[in-house]
């Protein structure tokens, strides 16, 4: 029988490295367990970053005509409102101009179906690309076995 | 107070009057703030089907960027309200909470939430256990409670 650390290609560890070596398995211990959803679970006041500023400037717009639909964050028909315009959404909710900025320069959900849109903070969407591939990768095992 | 939270508080308060929720009544609003509503919750359901239970609804200047709040000025004996009135309402929390949700949905979740108790996010652990083990022992209970300490009802 050959020798176990043979066989895989490993190198026995040294006394003295051990401590180095449990550190680093702890952080793999924490990142695989899902220790930044935690993370992102205990900051549940923080609302997610605003919306993309290239996004916002890129929205499209219409003009109001009086007696159009209702914007669903003032509630208000638009009888004396027909200069105003209407911005709309990647989801295609549309909302007065000078209801929707406020909202959408604090953070980055549909008022009215919370679908997400883009950001500028990188960390945040580097985290949500690590959940989303997380979530492939659980799909794709799953399929996988069952599929 | 801006403007857009009195101008959009008018419309759902007006609203509200008109449509006249059969669970949610006397609904009464200081005409110099109207950021604090009050009103009477009527639940459907025992053991609280003959009480009705005073609420407070506060919302922040930011409304509706902002969700309200909500207590009960009423004691009442339910597993998610605790002794100072505060309840853990889903719909009104920081991360669910969207511009588009109107005051009438948010009373509807609360109205639900006393008519079916959820034992399993509790606020009183002790009421939540006697609810799950004991059912007999919680409606009475909570119907001698509701006696005593709710208001009238005017159905």
């Amino acid at each position: 029988m050959t020798d176990y650390f043979e066989e895989m290609n490993f190198q026995p560890i040294d006394e003295d490295q051990v401590a180095e070596h449990q550190l680093m398995l702890m952080v793999r211990f924490l990142r695989q367990s899902g220790y930044d959803e935690l993370d992102m679970q205990f900051n549940t006041d923080r609302l997610p970053p605003p919306t993309s500023k290239e996004l916002i400037n890129n929205l499209k717009s219409r003009l109001v005509k009086a007696h159009d639909e209702k914007c669903p964050i003032c509630l208000a028909p638009n009888e004396n409102l027909s200069d105003e315009t209407f911005l709309t959404l990647p989801c295609g909710h549309d909302f007065h101009n000078e209801c929707i900025l406020p909202w959408l320069n604090r953070t980055n959900t549909c008022p009215l179906c919370r679908s997400e849109m883009k950001t500028d903070d990188e960390e945040y969407e580097e985290a949500k690309k690590r959940k989303q591939r997380k979530q492939e990768n659980i799909e794709t095992l799953h399929n996988s076995m069952f599929g | 107070m801006s403007g857009a939270a009195n101008r959009r508080l008018q419309k759902e308060l007006a609203d509200m009057r008109a449509s006249g929720l059969r669970s949610f009544r006397d609904i009464e609003v200081d005409d110099r703030n109207i950021l604090i509503w009050s009103g009477s919750i009527c639940p459907d359901n025992p053991p609280y089907s003959k009480g009705a239970f005073r609420i407070e609804i506060i919302f922040p200047a930011e409304y509706p960027f902002k969700p309200p709040k909500i207590a009960f000025k009423t004691k009442i004996y339910h597993p998610n309200i605790d002794e100072k009135g505060q309840v853990c309402l889903p719909i009104i929390s920081a991360e669910n909470w969207k511009p588009a949700t109107k005051t009438d949905q948010v009373i509807q979740a609360l109205v639900a939430l006393v008519n079916e108790p959820e034992p399993e996010h509790p606020l009183r652990a002790e009421l939540a256990e006697e609810y799950l083990k004991d059912r007999k022992k919680f409606m009475k209970n909570a119907e001698e409670f509701t006696r005593k300490h709710s208001e009238k009802r005017h159905d």
